[in-house]
């Protein structure tokens, strides 16, 4: 099923179905008679598009999904998700779909309790993060449906693989990927001008360091930003993209850790270097400290995710011009400048009393670019969908970036073999112990390796998972 | 409970009126000096919550930028309104303040009885009673809350104001309160009642918890106060937006994602006035309730 | 027995030897419905393993992992921290304030008790929202007013060190005037006279403060200790909201370690491990210090 990438004839047609599909949405408040027709079109569209691709059991057909949809997420997916969530219904007037934004981190303790209650009074659909849903998989059984089962192995081939995987087990598919993370490197380009730098030039991020050193004397700004004290979960994003970019990971593929490999200690020694440099901010990973540093101009680069690219132009309207962006730079000459660094996944609770219509509803709205491209314009949160990514409405070069197409760049990425990365179900204890390890190397100076050996040492004993080659 | 107690005469709990000393002028400076002490003392304390209001009447850019704001801004009821209307808080506030007056009355109620038998009577058990509910003092209770979040389920609670409210009705210091305050009402006023022909549940309610107002007061307040604020519980227990109570519904308001501060600080200020409310309104029983409570020996 | 005890008997159920039954009846029917079955649970979960999601008996083997665990320890540490540095301080001030609350020669007695108490009545979520905008190193208004005086800002919540400061400060603010209004109903059981009658023997403030004051306030000195203590033990609710534990686990608290392991890894056998040692820790150090503090000097 892998294999199986949506022909050209069903692009055309899904095409078509995306225009009426956005009409469809900003008409819904219109009259009931109007909004029924465009319903059957839309619906007739998605069916067009569901048989070009032979295998496909036609969502649509049926038309007997009745019953309520309930959703969990949060504030950004929450308003993307409801876009979706107007458009299924029109399609499938007996069905509502209920969007809930119940709040982050609210949301993970909500859950995590329905889970741990034998997998009882969760809603239908459930927004999960890369960092629980293998740990969901893993020690609640009954808690997420079986994807596979309901007939989701055939998107696979749609999907980054590593990501897709990574909500994967025994072969069995529990969530289907939302958004992804695709490593982004975003740069002033008036900073890097007024200190002379050629970002072209630099090919690695030993190179960076020099421009950094550049930065500060010309301009005293800070090059980038990090969370020294790791006040969030993924305040250590970078030290991870470093390691992926290595073909690296926490874990290798049998699960065992490999927390002080070389590769690891290289990628820590890099942000030491940087921070030791005298050019590394310490910004919160949390929003809003982490949008002011943007705005108030503190830093020249941000290292983050492609999903940047929508956030800048949409809030910063008055930086226009001021950007440029491009892939991050290799660990060695040479090397992976892509990674995918996390990702959120939409999931059925095995509970659930209506999975079908559950299913059928996650599979609307995340397995198709017109849902994905109309999602996108509402939230600009970066689909997993990779066909997405291609299609000419989303790479659309921009003036913001000086008429560079962000969405472009990104898709060199899928161009690199990436490594499939083995999230496994103790990320969360991983990530835990990569910050602290971060952590003292930035504020107590302390050595990466042996932080990161520590680091290594007390994962083990909480995971009872072994050390790789140890 | 005030309901319970049929009026008598105004029992005063304010504090015994201050002695007169001797004016003079060192006198006037100690007093000048250790009010002024306390006054900044309160300056310091109320600072925040000074700021927390003001912010309530800014937006979000104004909030973050600097200098901080120190003035009234005219955002709050932009604020307020796109709460109301765009995030059902009113419909929060309603809920927490249903749930939390029940809750006050019920489990002031069982609190109440519960102080009484074991203040009052000599009993079969009463030890055994007793350490039980000292002991849900020490255990902590993030680790009861799955096991509680299964009950529910069994009994297809979930997402009603039972679940929340029920729990924590046998609320350990109210016992604890209770029992301490009602250890001071005399043995004879008892006997004399029952001589008197007066049943077990009159001679409560009719002749003990009169005297005890101020104890009652206090009870109310900390009740309202540990309902209201109540968070992890009913985030985990109600599952509907219609249901949330005001700190679900806050906590909602906060996403990884841009948080509008502006809206934030008016739902957190409009969130503690009712509980600032209750306890202006109690609070000069609270002081003579906890006096003829807790701190008996 | 007289006759109208008898009379009484034969028309109700509620006597004198039922009645303590009876009024416990709720308290013990709520315990059994929704703390029993918790306890009993989570105890049993402390003695499993959880094996591709199913739980396995694995007796004492998550005990032997905690007295193994660097982190249990660290977060030991930092509760211990608390314990023995902000607690005192908090209840020093407390006396303070309560002294002075007790002074005839206070104004404003009124508005000054209400600003001292009013934190109390701030939640978790409402607390962590606006202490976490306060503290924020480049736009929070604390930085902004040392910066006013020329000091440089400081990391409040992104340092070790600093992180330890703003919780104690946190909690400090929080509860100080909470354990004054407790000092404060003791103090006026002090009778007057004694404090008169010292003066005229020649007593200072000082010595009217060790000799009367202090001796009158020690029960209720016990009752904010152990509940001081407690809460300290089981403090959650602080670094949940302000901290998250960190920077590198400095805040890390039982509680916080608890609800991670819980909530974050899902190891809730481990969880309830941590729960119960917390409990036993609870429990030994409320009783010693009702054994030191309660006895009568």
């Amino acid at each position: 099923m892998n294999t199986q990438r949506v022909p050209v004839v069903v692009r055309t047609s899904a095409g078509d179905a995306r225009s009426t599909f956005s009409r469809g949405l900003t008409r819904r408040s219109g009259s009931a008679r109007r909004a029924a027709s465009i319903a059957f079109v839309v619906g007739a569209s998605t069916l067009l598009a569901a048989c070009g691709a032979a295998s496909t059991p036609a969502p649509a057909s049926d038309g007997e999904l009745s019953g309520v949809v309930t959703v969990w997420s949060w504030d950004k997916p929450t308003t993307e998700l409801q876009v979706a969530a107007a458009a299924f219904e029109e399609e499938h007037p007996g069905v509502t779909v209920s969007v809930e934004n119940v709040g982050n981190p609210a949301i993970w303790d909500k859950m995590t309790a329905g889970m741990a209650a034998g997998g009882q009074g969760l809603p239908d659909v459930m927004n999960v993060g890369i960092d629980y849903i293998a740990g969901y998989v893993e020690n609640f059984p009954d808690g997420l449906a079986n994807l596979s089962e309901l007939g989701a192995d055939e998107h696979a081939g749609k999907f980054p693989e590593g990501v897709w995987n990574s909500a994967a087990r025994d072969g069995q598919v529990y969530g289907v990927p939302f958004e992804v993370n695709s490593a982004g490197f975003f740069y002033r380009t008036d900073l890097l001008d007024e200190a002379g730098a050629d970002i072209e030039d630099v090919e690695t991020w030993d190179d960076l360091v020099e421009v950094g050193v550049a930065v500060k004397e010309a301009t005293g700004k800070a090059l980038l930003g990090i969370d020294k004290s790791a006040t969030q979960a993924d305040a250590a994003n970078l030290f991870q993209q470093l390691l992926q970019q290595q073909g690296q990971f926490y874990f290798d593929e049998s699960g065992d850790i490999t927390l002080s490999t070389p590769e690891a200690v290289r990628a820590m020694t890099i942000i030491k270097d940087l921070n030791d440099a005298g050019v590394v901010a310490d910004v919160s990973q949390a929003w809003d400290p982490w949008m002011q540093s943007i705005s108030n101009g503190d830093v020249a680069v941000v290292a983050s995710a492609a999903w940047v690219a929508g956030v800048l132009q949409s809030d910063l309207t008055d930086m226009s011009g001021q950007w440029g962006l491009r892939l991050p730079p290799a660990v060695e000459e040479g090397g992976l400048t892509a990674a995918i660094t996390g990702a959120t996944y939409l999931s059925v609770a095995e509970s659930s009393e209506n999975k079908q219509a559950a299913w059928e509803f996650v599979e609307f709205a995340l397995t198709q670019e017109e849902s994905q491209l109309a999602m996108y314009e509402e939230g600009g949160l970066f689909p997993g969908l990779t066909s997405v990514w291609q299609t000419p409405d989303f790479v659309t070069p921009s003036e913001y970036f000086g008429g560079q197409s962000p969405n472009e760049v990104f898709v060199d990425q899928l161009g690199q073999d990436l490594p499939t990365t083995n999230f496994t179900s103790d990320y969360a204890q991983a990530l835990k112990a990569v910050t602290d390890a971060q952590t003292q190397v930035l504020l107590s100076g302390a050595d990466p390796q042996a932080a990161l050996e520590a680091a290594e040492k007390q994962l083990a004993s909480q995971t009872g998972r072994s050390i790789a080659g140890g | 409970m005030t309901t319970v107690a049929p009026p008598r005469g105004r029992v005063s709990a304010a504090p015994a009126a201050p002695l007169r000393e001797h004016r003079g002028p060192r006198t006037t400076a100690k007093v000048l000096t250790l009010t002024a002490v306390m006054a900044i003392g309160a300056a310091v304390v109320v600072a925040p919550l000074y700021w927390m209001v003001i912010a309530s009447t800014h937006t979000s850019a104004e909030i973050f930028s600097s200098p901080p704001v120190l003035l009234p801004g005219d955002a709050f009821w932009e604020n307020l309104r796109s709460l109301v209307v765009d995030r059902g808080f009113g419909r929060a506030v309603a809920n927490s303040f249903l749930i939390a007056a029940v809750y006050t009355v019920v489990a002031g109620f069982v609190c109440t009885l519960a102080g009484y038998a074991f203040a009052k009577f000599e009993f079969r058990g009463k030890g055994i009673a007793f350490g039980l509910i000292m002991a849900t003092l020490v255990i902590p209770a993030q680790v009861t809350l799955v096991p509680l979040f299964q009950i529910m389920l069994w009994f297809g609670w979930l997402d009603t104001y039972q679940a929340i409210l029920l729990p924590n009705l046998a609320f350990p210091f109210g016992i604890f309160l209770m029992r301490q305050t009602m250890l001071a009402v005399p043995d004879e006023l008892l006997a004399a009642g029952r001589i008197d022909g007066c049943g077990e549940v009159r001679l409560l309610f009719g002749i003990v918890l009169p005297t005890m107002r101020p104890a009652v007061a206090a009870l109310a307040i900390y009740l309202f106060l540990a309902q209201w604020n109540d968070f992890v519980w009913p985030l985990i227990a109600l599952r509907s937006p219609d249901s949330y109570t005001v700190p679900v519904a806050l906590a909602a308001l906060k996403g990884i994602g841009t948080t509008d501060y502006g809206q934030l600080l008016a739902g957190t200020t409009v969130s503690i006035v009712p509980a600032a409310i209750v306890f202006l309104l109690l609070q000069r029983h609270f002081v003579a309730g906890i006096l003829s409570g807790a701190v008996k020996e | 027995m007289s006759t109208a005890t008898l009379s009484v008997r034969r028309r109700t159920i509620v006597t004198k030897n039922t009645a303590p039954y009876v009024f416990l009846a709720p308290v013990l029917i709520l315990f059994v419905a929704f703390k029993l079955y918790p306890y009993v649970y989570s105890f049993w979960l402390s003695l499993t393993r959880s094996v591709g999601g199913r739980q396995e008996f694995a007796g004492a083997e998550n005990y032997v992992r905690l007295l193994q665990d660097p982190l249990f320890f660290k977060a030991l540490g930092n509760t211990a921290l608390v314990l023995l540095i902000q607690v005192p301080i908090m209840l020093a001030l407390a006396v303070a304030l309560a002294v002075g609350f007790n002074s005839t020669l206070l104004r404003w007695r009124g508005t000054l008790r209400l600003a001292f108490f009013l934190p109390i009545v701030m939640g978790l979520v409402a607390y962590g929202i606006l202490f976490s905008t306060l503290l924020n190193t480049q736009y929070g208004l604390v930085n902004w007013v040392l910066g006013g005086v020329g000091i440089e800002p400081v990391p409040w919540l992104g340092d070790p060190m600093w992180a330890r400061v703003s919780i104690i400060l946190a909690l400090t603010w929080h509860y100080t005037g909470y354990n004054a209004v407790i000092y404060l109903a003791q103090l006026q059981t002090v009778p007057r006279e004694l404090y008169e009658a010292a003066s005229t023997d020649g007593a200072g403030p000082w010595r009217r403060f060790v000799h009367i004051t202090l001796p009158g306030l020690r029960p209720a000195i016990l009752l904010t200790v152990v509940l001081s203590t407690i809460g300290t033990l089981q403090l959650f609710d602080e670094p949940y909201v302000l901290t998250n534990g960190g920077p590198d686990n400095a805040t890390l608290t039982i509680g916080m370690y608890l609800y991670q392991n819980g909530f974050r890894y899902f190891d809730f056998g481990y969880a309830s491990t941590i729960a119960y040692a917390l409990a036993l820790l609870v429990a030994l150090i409320s009783f010693a210090q009702f054994r030191l503090l309660g006895r009568r000097s």
